[in-house]
């Protein structure tokens, strides 16, 4: 009889399929890290509280800190390293670039992520919308303004394209 | 973190010191003991598990008797305990007093005085504080009924 | 974190089977938020895992004769942002969408909220100001317990360890009605409230005098507050600042706050008297519109 304490997960990440076996205990942010050697993704707080750790799970940001990689078994998973074109950067990073959207760098992954995410639901997001949308994510550098700057540009960029 | 529980009971005081000072009858009255060795006169070894929520804490440990003073009808026990699963443990010291109420009728005065560390000690303040209210309510309640018309 | 079987059953009739098998050493999964943290901290080290998941007809959100039906499965996300919820209860969207952040709401389930019985959580005290009931179930049948009888004590409920919470049913708003929830969250903004009072006022329709009221405190006890006390004064009365401060004050009484990170014992019942003033304040304007 096959254990239950590992298992065969078969997820998509950033467009690619992968099987991996996991040991039940494996978390998320483990397995796309370790197991699949995506080391964008940080993890922070392991509470789920900062943000760093977030990746969208179906098109949703999660914290993988807090979900099993068994969850992720069948979804769809996109990463900061999933968040580029084929070629060159995508708007949301560039504009991170060119506003200042960030400094040290660790929250950067899931601030992308996220931001990503806002902009694929709302296109043209209000400032209160976007600080809404990004109020669970943390960083202890920009103090913030630079952040929302980066997005609202992103917006104006993917608008004027 | 400290507490504090009176009660009357229907005995003698002379019953309930007797009483008290049986370890098996103490244990007998505190929900939870899993197990108590006597190690020598005044030590004694147990396990005593308790339920906070959704989690199991089994604590390991001593409890000592710190004095006995029959002349004044008080008692001190101190408990020493670890839960080597979760990483933590508790101190307490507990006291208690007799007064008379009546030829059968005793006033027992429970006060603990406890502090709960490491992890579980971290999990809730205010959870550890109810439980622990809840569970020195039961033991004068205990006491109360085993020794009550004795 | 401690290694443990995981289980995937895809019925609840399995569920319930693995549950009845497992007994008190497997714990039940839904979004995680609240398990992973524990099994991560190692204060739980279950065998066994039995996730719902994967359970059939449990994430719906529906109307059923009038009843809003939330099944245990559905996220916080889903309820917030549901056209049928924002319609029967707007209040209920409101209150989760007002949960941690957004992360936590893609994943955290109304059941596994329940289940998880935090007294200082959002969701169970605009369910009490609202009638809602929890269905359980059982290999031997189904039942179901109103929120008020719900929980017990501080991350304790009347679920036996054989029952799952397969969803929750609130009623439809009486004619007339207007509700709120107010949360105080003078921390960080994912954290949990220091204080959080819903409240539900019915009006007649010409003069606006309450008919009728449901008020609830979170945070300041064990378990969720109905301040049936403080209800009582406000049936037959207009609404003036003076008659929202005297019900504030006899909610006050009523709670037990315990000091914590969040606030002083004192503090939460000095804010249980302000927010609740507000509480009731909202839902009375909402019912006369």
């Amino acid at each position: 009889m096959v254990s239950e304490m590992t298992r065969t997960i078969r997820l998509r990440v950033n467009g690619r399929e992968h099987s991996v076996e996991v040991p039940s205990r494996r978390l998320l942010v483990d397995c796309l890290r370790y197991d699949l050697g995506l080391t964008g993704t940080k993890e922070g707080c392991s509470v789920g509280v900062c943000g760093a750790c977030t990746v969208l799970m179906d098109g949703q940001p999660i914290s993988s800190c807090l979900a099993l990689a068994v969850f992720a078994d069948g979804k769809e998973i996109v990463t900061v390293e999933g968040i580029a074109p084929e070629e060159g950067l995508d708007k949301v990073q560039q504009s991170f670039m060119d506003h200042g959207g960030f400094q040290c760098g660790s929250c950067t992954p899931g601030m992308v992520v996220t931001a990503k995410a806002l902009l694929d639901e709302n296109p043209n997001p209000s400032e209160d919308e976007i600080k809404e949308w990004m109020m669970g994510n943390l960083c202890r550098c920009t103090g913030y303004y630079q952040i929302i700057k980066s997005i609202q540009e992103a917006a104006v960029e993917a608008s004027d394209a | 973190m400290n507490f504090s529980q009176t009660c009357s009971i229907a005995s003698s005081r002379q019953k309930v010191w007797d009483f008290l000072m049986e370890m098996e009858n103490v244990s007998r009255c505190l929900p939870g003991v899993e197990s108590m060795e006597q190690a020598d006169e005044d030590t004694y070894q147990g396990v005593y598990k308790v339920k906070v929520g959704p989690i199991a804490l089994r604590f390991q440990g001593t409890l000592q008797f710190e004095a006995r003073d029959q002349a004044e009808w008080h008692a001190v026990m101190r408990a020493e305990a670890k839960d080597r699963r979760l990483g933590g443990g508790v101190r307490a010291r507990l006291e208690v007093d007799l007064t008379e109420q009546g030829p059968d009728q005793t006033e027992m005065k429970v006060t603990l005085e406890s502090h709960v560390l490491g992890k579980v000690g971290e999990f809730g303040q205010p959870v550890m504080r109810k439980k622990t209210d809840a569970i020195l309510q039961e033991f004068a309640r205990q006491v109360s009924e085993r020794l009550a018309g004795e | 974190m401690h290694n443990f079987e995981y289980r995937e059953p895809e019925t609840l009739e399995e569920a319930l089977l693995l549950l009845g098998e497992l007994g008190e050493d497997a714990k039940v999964v839904a979004g995680g938020t609240a398990l992973v943290i524990m099994l991560n901290q190692r204060l739980l080290m279950p065998s066994h895992l039995i996730s719902l998941r994967k359970v059939e007809n449990l994430q719906a959100i529906e109307a059923s004769e009038g009843d809003l039906q939330l099944g245990a499965l559905a996220t916080h996300r889903a309820v917030e942002t549901s056209p049928l919820v924002r319609k029967h209860s707007p209040v209920l969207a409101e209150t989760y969408a007002q949960v941690a952040t957004l992360r936590i709401r893609n994943m955290a389930t109304v059941g596994g909220s329940l289940a998880h019985a935090d007294p200082s959580q959002d969701s169970p005290v605009t369910l009490m100001a609202l009638d809602a009931r929890v269905n359980l179930a059982s290999a031997d049948g189904s039942r179901e317990v109103p929120l008020d009888k719900f929980f017990t004590d501080y991350y304790e409920t009347v679920v036996l360890p054989d029952e799952l919470i397969t969803r929750v049913l609130v009623p439809p708003a009486a004619p007339e009605t207007g509700s709120a929830y107010v949360k105080f969250l003078p921390r960080s903004s994912e954290d949990y409230g220091t204080v959080g009072v819903a409240a539900t006022v019915s009006v007649e329709p010409d003069s606006g005098v309450c008919r009728d009221c449901r008020l609830v405190v979170g945070g300041v006890g064990s378990t969720p507050m109905r301040a049936r006390e403080a209800e009582d004064l406000l049936k037959g009365q207009r609404s003036t600042p003076e008659l929202l401060q005297e019900v504030g004050a006899a909610a006050r009484q009523l709670t037990d706050p315990v000091s914590d990170v969040r606030g002083s014992g004192e503090y939460k019942r000095a804010m249980t008297g302000v927010f609740v003033g507000r509480a009731i304040d909202q839902a009375w304007q909402r019912a006369l519109v």
